[in-house]
């Protein structure tokens, strides 16, 4: 009794709301216009980013992870291959110079490297033959050996008079007298591991760095532009352009991240502009050739205003706004506008009356489908809680327009013909349609249960560059390597010497265990450990020790004619007297720091490795004994990814789901309606693995992320064709599914229709899962309320 | 006054003298790296005897070694020493050879050590006849139009003016091929090597790049 109380309350309150905005449909019609005027100003202000990482789980360790690698090397790092063009023929470390001083006078390029330009190897040795106390040390004292007796001696003496006959030797000389054992040639050979560190294979020639063929010369800029930064990296990559012009003899590929990002903005771009003309081209189409009425125009129209006024709201509650949600916009308007759909086709059947039972499927179908939008909200995927708050504010903007503005433009003339509707299939009829369904339905569930999730985990499937892009890189990367990019191993510290501890000692765990390892510490000890050798040095070179080896090298050196008093540094160098350890990076090094030091709060300094799952295993292991030092790989990054990406699907798929059961069950409350009303999100989400299977595609985030809406969405049809009564309303229901299938599929099939991965994704999903939600809910549950009956 | 004017005239002459001897002189550098580039691009093989002298401040004395020289273009090199000990280093691709009585064979790659790749690259250089790309390291000056001498001075950016001051080569009269190298030291450490007995383009027998 207090129900039917409360129901009659709702009626008359409605019945007053509906004919008031009735009577002042104008002024509301004005209010509108220039709300919606507003917003356009709003949304063209609006500056909108195609930044990943709005896609990617936040954690703290992910956050640390593409924090380094927007910040390191890796993304301020533009990479120039040279190379002359067939017919030309001139002096290509000339020519890299020349372009290289152009590069120099842009704004936006703060360093441009061509080679190791204060490599002086003579100077090198000779500098580090004055470290060698301070380096070497005791496993390094086997170099010793050759001063121990006279054959030994009387061989060096020899090798280093063949040495000085030998043409081209000059530079030797400056060396030979502090170091004529060569003893510095063990740290030389320590210093090529480190300039692998670099990432690309280079060799040097005149200081420049070249590929194997020396057909190819490498420049290496660094920017301050954010690779995420469209507009910057469009001027940055239009000045480089005009420079590369000015060399037009010279074949030059350029590979950047700025690339990446404004391909992917300029292939959004086009998808959008294509996917819009399909969209509005086919919703007035279906309007004059379907409703044949032009009222039917405002129900296309809504939901286009309602994404507006969506973006507008959005703009104020998020910090930004993401290509991908606007990306997103096309299959939002074929949601949202089934709901108008469903009450123009109610009102046009059977007027007010109908309309108003209309409404409670209505409000059923938006609230299941924004229940899937608010379970967006427990991801930790800023991108999904973005497209969470734009799709519920279109929806709702759309549901209550629809209820109670639209019809005040409705013309009230019947127009909807005889449709032939599946309930009035036989018997047996019915029994082949559930035949059929079953059979598809066990395929399907078959490719899902096959289905590989862990490439969800992919984010590669988020780069939507043009072929020209990856072929350039491709390209670059045959010549230079470098396509593996290493792991970095991160170590922390208030100041240098305190975080080189902890690098060193990471150093010596892994140096021998893991090819391809490279770090500093191989070379420089800490300075600690600089003094342990600098004693040790001393202690086992005594005085004695050094006269006799004195008497020994000296009559030896004699013999070929050598100067006596050549050797005098040499001597000193044993005595050690007046070496320190005090800088933790001698000068000679300093060379090789930006690789490795990054002198920033805390310090940081960094060891490489190749990024195997092998070696990441072992590393991880080391590593996690150190709290100051956290690994960054692309393996790491992935496998984190894909943890939470899955961690998150999860969470967002048993909210979505309870949501579901729980507003089915309560406003539905018959069973049969409940299990019927499931039946084409169960048909949907396993034909969609059935699809991608066909169309050998890939299991994506994205294509996991879109199922969710399938499940609202093929909910309504459900929702809506199993609580109607057989006859003339299920006629008339069918006649709206119908129409809000069309819908769907004009949003989401001109997707299929983008260049950009994401938004080819969202299409296929979306249009398999909704033909197959709507064929299992118009033919199989009156299939299976006929069967059961 | 009179010697003022007589100055004037004169400095006048001297630069209208100057500069066209200049430009002569600068087209006679050019054509004579061209004329020695293209012979040397027609040779293919070379075996040579050399004599190598060293005045150096490490040495009480001037160092006179003796031996034999072979290339072979693109990337084959030899250089045996006979007196006063024996010894032989061989160049091929990017790997060398060194042997001698008391050490036996050693053999290394150029690309993972770095000293030895800088040495070799030495030396190879001058043997090649390429001289022309070198104008932007070096300042040239023919200093003998007849029996051709260049002297290359390298250029203050050049790495390479740290240790040297200038390299001065002879070629045979035919100015087919390097007949001696002199090179100075910015220590005044001086090396001349002259090659007698030079054969080009002869065949090279194979054991000369091999070492047992």
């Amino acid at each position: 009794m207090s129900e039917m109380k409360i129901v009659n309350k709702f009626d008359n309150f409605f019945d007053n709301l509906f004919n008031f905005i009735g009577r002042n449909k104008i002024i509301f019609l004005i209010l509108f216009i220039a709300i919606i005027a507003g917003s356009f100003v709003q949304i063209f202000r609006q500056n909108f980013v195609n930044d990943i990482s709005v896609m990617l789980p936040d954690s703290p360790e992910l956050k640390r992870s593409l924090n380094f690698i927007n910040s390191s090397d890796m993304s301020d790092t533009i990479a120039f291959s040279l190379t002359f063009k067939p017919d030309s023929n001139k002096n290509l470390l000339s020519k890299t110079d020349e372009f290289s001083n152009k590069l120099k006078k842009l704004d936006l390029i703060n360093t441009v490297t061509t080679g190791i330009e204060d490599l002086d190897i003579t100077t090198l040795k000779k500098d580090i033959a004055t470290l060698l106390p301070l380096l070497l040390g005791k496993d390094d004292y086997h170099l010793f050996e050759n001063t121990e007796d006279e054959e030994g001696i009387s061989r060096q003496v020899k090798q280093m008079f063949i040495m000085l006959t030998t043409p081209g030797s000059s530079f030797l000389q400056t060396s030979i007298g502090t170091d004529p054992f060569s003893w510095s040639n063990h740290i030389l050979n320590k210093l090529q591991v480190l300039s692998k560190s670099m990432g690309f294979n280079v060799e040097l020639e005149n200081n420049h760095f070249i590929d194997k063929t020396h057909q190819h010369t490498l420049v290496i800029a660094k920017t301050s532009v954010r690779v995420t930064d469209a507009e910057n990296s469009e001027a940055l990559l239009l000045s480089i352009d005009k420079i590369i012009n000015l060399f037009p003899d010279l074949n030059i590929i350029t590979i950047c991240g700025h690339k990446h990002t404004l391909s992917n903005q300029k292939v959004v771009k086009k998808d959008i502009y294509i996917t819009t003309i399909i969209i509005t081209i086919s919703f007035i189409l279906l309007m004059l050739f379907t409703f044949r009425t032009f009222d039917a125009l405002t129900i296309f129209i809504l939901p286009f205003f309602a994404i507006i006024l969506s973006v507008f709201i959005s703009s104020f509650i998020l910090k930004s706004l993401s290509f991908f949600m606007v990306g997103f916009a096309a299959v939002i308007a074929g949601i949202s506008v089934d709901y108008g759909i469903h009450l123009f086709t109610a009102y046009k059947t059977n007027g007010y009356t109908r309309f108003k039972k209309t409404i409670k499927p209505v409000l059923i179908a938006s609230l299941s489908t924004m229940g899937v939008f608010v379970s967006f909200f427990v991801s930790s995927v800023q991108g999904y809680k973005e497209l969470a708050v734009f799709s519920i504010l279109s929806i709702i903007i759309c549901v209550i327009l629809s209820i109670l503005f639209l019809p005040h433009f409705w013309i009230k003339k019947k127009f909807i013909s005889k449709v032939q509707v599946p309930s009035e299939l036989s018997l047996n009829k019915s029994k082949l349609v559930l035949i059929a369904w079953g059979i598809i339905l066990f395929l399907s569930i078959i490719c899902m249960t096959n289905s590989d999730f862990l490439k969800a985990t992919d984010i590669s499937a988020f780069d939507g560059s043009e072929q020209k892009v990856f072929d350039a890189e491709s390209q670059f990367y045959s010549i230079w390597g470098g396509e593996k990019k290493p792991g970095v191993i991160i170590t922390q510290g208030d100041d240098i010497e305190t975080a080189w501890k902890a690098y060193e000692s990471i150093t010596k765990e892994l140096e021998t265990d893991i090819k391809g390892f490279n770090s500093l510490a191989i070379l420089l000890p800490s300075i600690s450990q600089q003094q342990q050798n600098l004693n040790d040095f001393k202690n086992f070179w005594s005085l004695n020790k050094i006269e006799s080896l004195k008497e020994k090298f000296l009559k030896e050196t004699a013999r070929y004619g050598f100067k006596k008093n050549v050797f005098d540094n040499f001597f000193l160098l044993l005595e050690a007297d007046s070496i320190n350890a005090t800088a933790q990076i001698p000068d000679v090094l300093k060379i090789f720091k930006k690789h490795f030091v990054k002198e920033d709060k805390p310090v940081q300094l960094f060891s490489y490795f190749s990024d195997t799952k092998e070696n990441l295993l072992k590393v991880e292991s080391t590593v996690k004994d150190y709290p100051d030092s956290y690994v960054v790989s692309r393996r790491e990054l992935s496998s984190q990814i894909g943890k939470q990406l899955i961690l998150d699907l999860k969470k967002i798929s048993i909210f979505a789901f309870c949501w579901v059961f729980v507003l089915i069950i309560l406003l539905l409350k018959k069973p049969s309606h409940i299990l019927l009303s499931l039946l084409p999100v169960v048909t949907s989400i396993s034909f969609v693995f059935l699809v991608l299977n066909l169309l050998s595609m890939e299991v994506s985030a994205i294509i996991l992320i879109t199922l969710i809406i399938i499940l609202g969405l093929s909910l309504d049809y459900g929702v809506f064709i199993s609580s109607a009564e057989p006859g003339k309303e299920l006629n008339s229901v069918i006649v709206a599914t119908t129409f809000s299938m069309l819908t769907s599929l004009m949003g989401a099939g001109a997707l299929l229709f983008a260049s950009h991965p994401v938004m080819f994704s969202i299409g296929t999903t979306i249009v398999s899962g909704v033909i197959a939600a709507y064929l299992s809910a118009v033919f199989c549950i009156p299939a299976f309320k006929k069967v059961l009956k | 006054m009179r010697y003022k004017k007589f100055k004037i005239l004169f400095i006048m002459l001297i630069c209208i003298l100057f500069i066209p001897v200049n430009r002569i002189y600068c087209a006679d550098v050019d054509s004579v790296l061209n004329e020695i580039e293209q012979n040397m691009k027609n040779v293919n093989t070379v075996q040579a005897e050399f004599i190598q002298t060293k005045k150096m401040a490490m040495f009480d004395m001037p160092v006179t070694i003796t031996g034999k020289l072979y290339i072979e273009n693109p990337d084959k090199f030899s250089w045996m020493v006979i007196e006063p000990i024996e010894y032989t280093l061989i160049i091929t691709d990017d790997i060398v050879k060194k042997w001698d009585p008391s050490s036996g064979v050693n053999k290394m790659s150029l690309k993972k050590n770095p000293m030895f790749k800088a040495m070799i690259e030495q030396i190879t250089f001058w043997f090649s006849g390429s001289y022309a790309s070198c104008k932007k390291d070096y300042h040239i000056k023919l200093i003998n139009n007849e029996s051709i001498v260049l002297k290359f001075i390298p250029k203050e950016h050049n790495q390479a003016s740290q240790m040297l001051s200038n390299i001065t080569l002879f070629f045979q009269k035919n100015k087919q091929y390097i007949s001696k190298i002199q090179l100075l030291e910015k220590n005044n450490d001086l090396t001349e090597i002259l090659f007698t007995d030079t054969k080009i383009n002869s065949e090279i027998e194979k054991s000369v790049w091999e070492m047992n």
